[in-house]
């Protein structure tokens, strides 16, 4: 983009620099009615060979002297007396938080620009580099026009470069680049009602439709599968499955799970013999499991192997044999028999099997050999599909926990096998398809204390390394483990009530403070704030309405497509990559 | 250009900041407070001043006839027309014009021979004004002891007068913008001097 | 060199010491005096005449004489009229000074003329006149003194003003300050004739067109009443042999006298002639009456206006010039003296800066005429030495 696009516009400053600095946010001297410009605006400084871009994140009335705050000039004076003032002894500053420079050299013509150029070849592929000086004393500031937005945001490509919705004050596109979110973890946030789910449906859209990265969707609330009713205004809402058919799979947890008019493309059946301990232990909490479970699971899974659960479910308990002298054992069939042979406090072992017996209810768990879906839910998501798996009937805790946990589990373990496969050769045509799987409700799984348990923390921590991302979608981010939080690279956040979520939603970010005030005070169901890794700076916006005409624009004619390799050589996704 | 001459006896003092000239009463109604005047040197040097206090002088007997029952007509118009009472015209030097050129800072020397102080004609008053930045304000602003408010007021309704007449509506607006930067962090001072401009508007 | 004030103050008790008793002997001349004119309040046609008979038996009378108004008689504020005319003339003069370089006089004629009633500023009017060199010098060579310097001023003064009111219609008025008879004292001084038969045809000019002259004598000093009385106490057989230098009741002034009598702002006493008799003067005197004026709002102050006897005829015209002296006494109501007496003196009096302009002038053109000039005295020259240094002092 050239810069001097976006100098031929109209486009007529609205402050200057008065003070400030990195650290502290900048100050600048509004030269404009107040109301033209709103917390959050997306704005742009030139000071000498640099363009400085920056969010404003507070507007402060001040004034030379309070008495001419205190003082109601308009009653007293003449209007025309009393304007004047304005700007003068009472005036408008911004808190800017600077994010983004870009040199972009002397002015052509000058004595300078010459020898600039020569250190300078290409002046119009300059990228933007993160904030490390600040503009000098009345630099002027001007609202971003569309060629900023766009040199900083990308220009919509209908493909990866995603337009998620629009700067407020000017209704400028805003995109987000989707290889770049997925390159990490990310969350989506926002209280209840705030349309966290239309947005996750949007990204998600956009992703699969840019076909840059698989998608496993745990779908709790069968939101993004089949088409839908809104709460609010009962309309109808366009669900995933409907737009992509063929390349969205929807795959139901059990038999007879309700897709309306669809059906079920995959029914999801697990075998006993793909429970692992590991899988039982991420349910401590659900299912007051205690401290001895770990060695009894031990036990059982160093007798039986992948039997242990169906053995173990096999065995009563009490049951007693009297031996020749009258005296009462354990009979051979019962846990307690078991427990003795393994060393296992009885109770203890008494007690789990006593709480597993929850699971041996679950029409989806079978004794058999195999489950059924599960490798071709895997498979699915190597060739490049999409799958969307609906929890039906199943929707309590216990279901989630247990059957998210284990598919991730089985995902991690292909993604893992393949990753070292392609490290040996490093066959482009060999290389891991991204995968972003999606969670809901994720404060369930990634808590303080499930964090270290379940793969999920595990997925965040070290998983794209292997080509598998989450996308975290939550209204309680302050109840997910920090360490999760700290991992995760983008973070798209709707309007947040509570004071714990808002810090955790910022924790790790720099300027964490300007931006809590914005945050708590976005338009519900209309306004996000995207920050972090996938944005080049923090920025609120009014989000891309999820409805008909978003699915006409999406899909009505094909971006540039770039192929993998240039992709992957764009975002640097080889294993020497430095993060 | 048009000269209209106020007669005066003689300079009565200078420094390069302020002069003092004297005049007849008779001559009274020509000066007015703020109005911009100047005196020609005698090396070409002009030097323009802004009548910032008019000081008519008593003497005992005009104490005395104050300080009377009632006055007659007849001796009050004795009084200013006819008794030779001195009018001190204090005047505030604001710049100089040297080779055609106007400057709105001190002259290089005071006024050294003061035949006749003039009193600047409409255009004149536009043209000084009209130059550079209102850097003659600070002249002004730099007076103590004195009623500035109400030497700016005056200054500014005649000098708004003399860019009207020539079609320009902007120079009063800038004017008053000028003064609120220069005095913006003297409240007391700042709305002294917008309360006496409130009366123009 | 300063004053031996020490000296000064050993002397101040002596000097209260006899004040106070002067005082005492004044309070008791005073006291007499009264008694002896309430005694012959009721007798003034004995008095007159008693008055007309020592003026034919003395060689020098001068004294008050009643005319047809009671000697202790009261007369209020009259109204004023509407619209007059006052003119009023005060000369000032540079006298020849033989320390100075040059020998010259000037003689400077303030005048001032108002038409009350009109609204107008008054009229100004300087004459300054430069005295001949044959003036300057008497018959004996000497050169003339401040005595006849004055006479050439008073003079001048009054043919000024008898120019100055020449198209005026009436009432006019003019005043001047003294007495109406300037040169009554004078003696000795050969320009005497000629300066009083001018000044008579001056008097007889504005007598014509009925214009009252009249002269301001303000705190005057005057015993006429004194001396009238005196006489009344003189045996008639003794008459003949009077002097005033026998009078025993002194000190007492008619203002004094008649302080108790003019209590209310505005009132003046009887009309009284001014007799002055010297048989040595041949020339005929102006006929000169006067009154005394209470020109104060507060504590009687008493002033004393002579105008011609003519005027005594015309009642309105005497109670014209009453108000009209009393009202033009007001306009400086705290301390009442006739406002253009005041600027008329204002507008004459020569300044010491003046005085050396004009002799810078003169010599500078004699000079130019070839006349050398003289040097100023040594005496002249260190008085301004002094006068100079006292002056950086202060």
């Amino acid at each position: 983009m050239d810069l001097s696009e976006t100098e031929n516009t109209f486009n007529p400053p609205i402050g200057y620099v008065v003070g400030g600095g990195l650290e502290a946010n900048l100050q600048v001297r509004l030269t404009v009615p107040a109301q033209q410009v709103q917390e959050g605006a997306f704005v742009v400084m030139d000071s000498g060979a640099w363009r400085f871009y920056g969010l404003v994140t507070d507007l402060q009335l001040g004034s030379t002297d309070p008495r001419f705050a205190d003082e109601q000039s308009e009653q007293r004076l003449p209007p025309r007396l009393a304007n004047l003032l304005h700007g003068q002894t009472l005036f408008t500053n911004l808190a800017v938080m600077p994010a983004l420079m870009m040199e972009r050299g002397p002015e052509p013509g000058s004595p300078e620009y010459a020898s600039w150029r020569q250190t300078h070849a290409e002046p119009e592929k300059a990228k933007p580099l993160t904030v490390k000086t600040i503009p000098s004393h009345h630099a002027p500031v001007k609202l971003a026009d569309e060629a900023d937005i766009a040199q900083i945001f990308g220009k919509e490509n209908k493909a990866e470069i995603f337009r998620v919705g629009e700067t407020r004050e000017q209704g400028h596109p805003v995109c987000l680049d989707l290889d770049k979110l997925i390159q990490r973890s990310s969350g989506i946030f926002g209280t209840t009602g705030s349309g966290k789910s239309f947005l996750a449906r949007m990204i998600l859209a956009g992703i699969i439709h840019a076909n840059h990265a698989s998608t496993l969707i745990f779908d709790m609330h069968n939101e993004y599968g089949p088409d839908g009713t809104s709460s609010d205004t009962g309309a109808e809402v366009p669900g995933l499955k409907g737009k992509f058919s063929s390349r969205v799979s929807l795959t139901g947890l059990g038999r007879d799970t309700d897709f309306g008019r669809l059906n079920a493309d995959i029914t999801l059946e697990i075998s006993y013999q793909d429970l692992y301990p590991e899988d039982i232990l991420q349910l401590t909490e659900e299912l007051n499991l205690k401290e001895t479970t770990a060695s009894t699971l031990d036990a059982l899974f160093h007798q039986f192997h992948k039997d242990w659960f169906s053995q173990f479910l096999s065995m009563e308990s009490g049951t007693q044999v009297e031996d020749e002298n009258g005296n009462k054992h354990p009979a051979p069939e019962s846990v307690e028999f078991w427990a003795d042979q393994a060393g296992i406090n009885r109770m203890a072992a008494s007690a789990l099997l006593s709480k597993l017996g929850r699971l041996k209810n679950k029409a989806y768990l079978v004794d058999r050999k195999e489950s059924s879906g599960l490798d071709q839910i895997v498979n699915l998501l190597k060739k490049g599909e999409h799958v969307v798996l609906s929890f039906g009937r199943f929707d309590s805790d216990l279901d989630y926990l247990l059957v998210t946990n284990l598919i991730t589990r089985k995902i991690r373990s292909a993604w893992e096998d393949w990753t070292t496969e392609y490290l040996k050769t490093r066959e482009k045509a060999k290389e891991p398809r991204p995968l972003v799987i999606v969670v809901e409700e994720a404060h369930k799984l990634l808590n303080r204390e499930m964090a270290s348990q379940t793969i999920f923390s595990t997925i965040a921590r070290e998983m794209r390394k292997y080509y598998v991302t989450l996308l975290i979608i939550d209204q309680r981010p302050s109840q997910i483990d920090d360490e999760v939080m700290s991992q995760l690279g983008t973070r798209i956040s709707g309007s947040l009530g509570d004071e714990d979520d808002i810090s955790a939603v910022l924790s790790g970010l720099a300027g964490r403070q300007a931006l809590k005030g914005m945050l708590a005070k976005l338009q519900p169901k209309e306004e996000v704030l995207m920050l972090g890794w996938g944005v080049p700076m923090p920025i609120p916006i009014r989000s891309r309405r999820y409805d008909q005409t978003f699915w006409v624009e999406l899909l009505s004619e094909t971006g540039t497509k770039k192929n993998l390799e240039e992709r992957v050589k764009r975002l640097g996704w080889a294993s020497d990559d430095p993060e | 250009m048009e000269i209209r001459e106020i007669q005066i006896g003689k300079l009565l003092r200078a420094d390069n900041s302020h002069f003092v000239a004297g005049c007849r009463v008779k001559e009274l109604g020509a000066p007015a407070l703020g109005a911009l005047c100047k005196v020609s040197l005698q090396d070409g040097l002009q030097i323009y001043g802004l009548i910032s206090n008019i000081l008519i002088m008593d003497d005992g007997l005009v104490r005395q006839l104050v300080s009377g029952v009632s006055l007659p007509a007849e001796y009050t118009a004795d009084n200013r027309y006819n008794r030779n009472l001195p009018v001190e015209i204090n005047v505030l030097t604001v710049g100089f014009q040297q080779d055609g050129v106007i400057f709105h800072r001190l002259p290089p020397r005071p006024p050294l021979s003061l035949d006749v102080l003039q009193l600047c004609e409409a255009s004149e008053v536009a043209r000084f004004t009209g130059t550079g930045r209102f850097g003659y304000f600070r002249h002004i602003l730099r007076m103590v002891d004195s009623p500035l408010e109400e030497l700016l007021v005056s200054h500014l309704a005649q000098a708004r007068a003399a860019h009207e007449a020539q079609g320009n509506a902007q120079w009063y607006p800038a004017a008053c913008q000028e003064l609120i930067t220069l005095l913006r962090d003297d409240y007391v001072r700042l709305a002294s001097v917008l309360n006496a401009l409130a009366e123009l508007e | 060199m300063p004053v031996n004030y020490f000296q000064v103050e050993n002397a101040l008790d002596d000097f209260s010491k006899k004040a106070k008793e002067l005082n005492s002997t004044l309070e008791a001349t005073e006291t007499e005096l009264r008694r002896q004119l309430n005694a012959a309040a009721s007798h003034t046609t004995e008095i007159r005449e008693r008055i007309t008979q020592a003026e034919k038996l003395l060689r020098t009378l001068y004294c008050a004489k009643p005319t047809h108004e009671e000697i202790l008689s009261v007369h209020d504020l009259p109204p004023a009229p509407e619209n007059y005319t006052l003119a009023a003339a005060d000369g000032s003069q540079i006298a020849p000074n033989r320390h100075r370089p040059l020998m010259f006089c000037v003689i400077n004629v303030g005048l001032i003329k108002v038409r009350r009633g009109s609204g107008l500023e008054p009229e100004i009017e300087i004459h300054s006149s430069l005295l001949d060199h044959e003036l300057l010098f008497g018959s004996d060579g000497r050169v003339i003194g401040e005595d006849t310097v004055a006479l050439h001023r008073d003079a001048a003064e009054r043919q000024a003003l008898l120019d100055f009111t020449g198209t005026d219609t009436g009432p006019v008025f003019t005043l001047t300050d003294g007495p109406l008879d300037v040169y009554q004292g004078v003696r000795g001084i050969e320009e005497r004739h000629e300066l009083l038969s001018r000044l008579n045809e001056i008097y007889t000019a504005m007598a014509a067109r009925g214009v009252v002259n009249a002269g301001y004598i303000d705190k005057p000093g005057s015993e006429l009443l004194s001396r009238m009385l005196a006489l009344l106490q003189v045996p008639p057989a003794e008459l003949s042999m009077w002097s005033d230098q026998r009078r025993t009741l002194r000190g007492i002034s008619d203002a004094r006298l008649l302080t108790q009598l003019l209590q209310q702002p505005g009132q003046r006493s009887a009309i009284f002639e001014a007799v002055a008799r010297n048989e040595l003067n041949k020339e005929p005197r102006p006929a000169v009456h006067f009154f005394y004026l209470n020109v104060s709002q507060e504590q009687p102050y008493l002033a004393r206006v002579e105008f011609p006897a003519w005027v005594s005829g015309q009642p309105q015209l005497v109670d014209w010039l009453q108000a009209v002296v009393y009202q033009e006494a007001q306009v400086l109501d705290r301390h009442p003296y006739p406002y253009l007496l005041h600027r008329a003196h204002e507008l004459a009096v020569i300044s010491f800066e003046e005085h050396e302009h004009v002799e810078a002038m003169l010599m500078q053109h004699l000079t130019q005429a070839g006349v050398p000039n003289g040097m100023p005295s040594n005496k002249d020259t260190t008085k301004a030495f002094s006068k100079r240094r006292s002056e950086t002092w202060k």
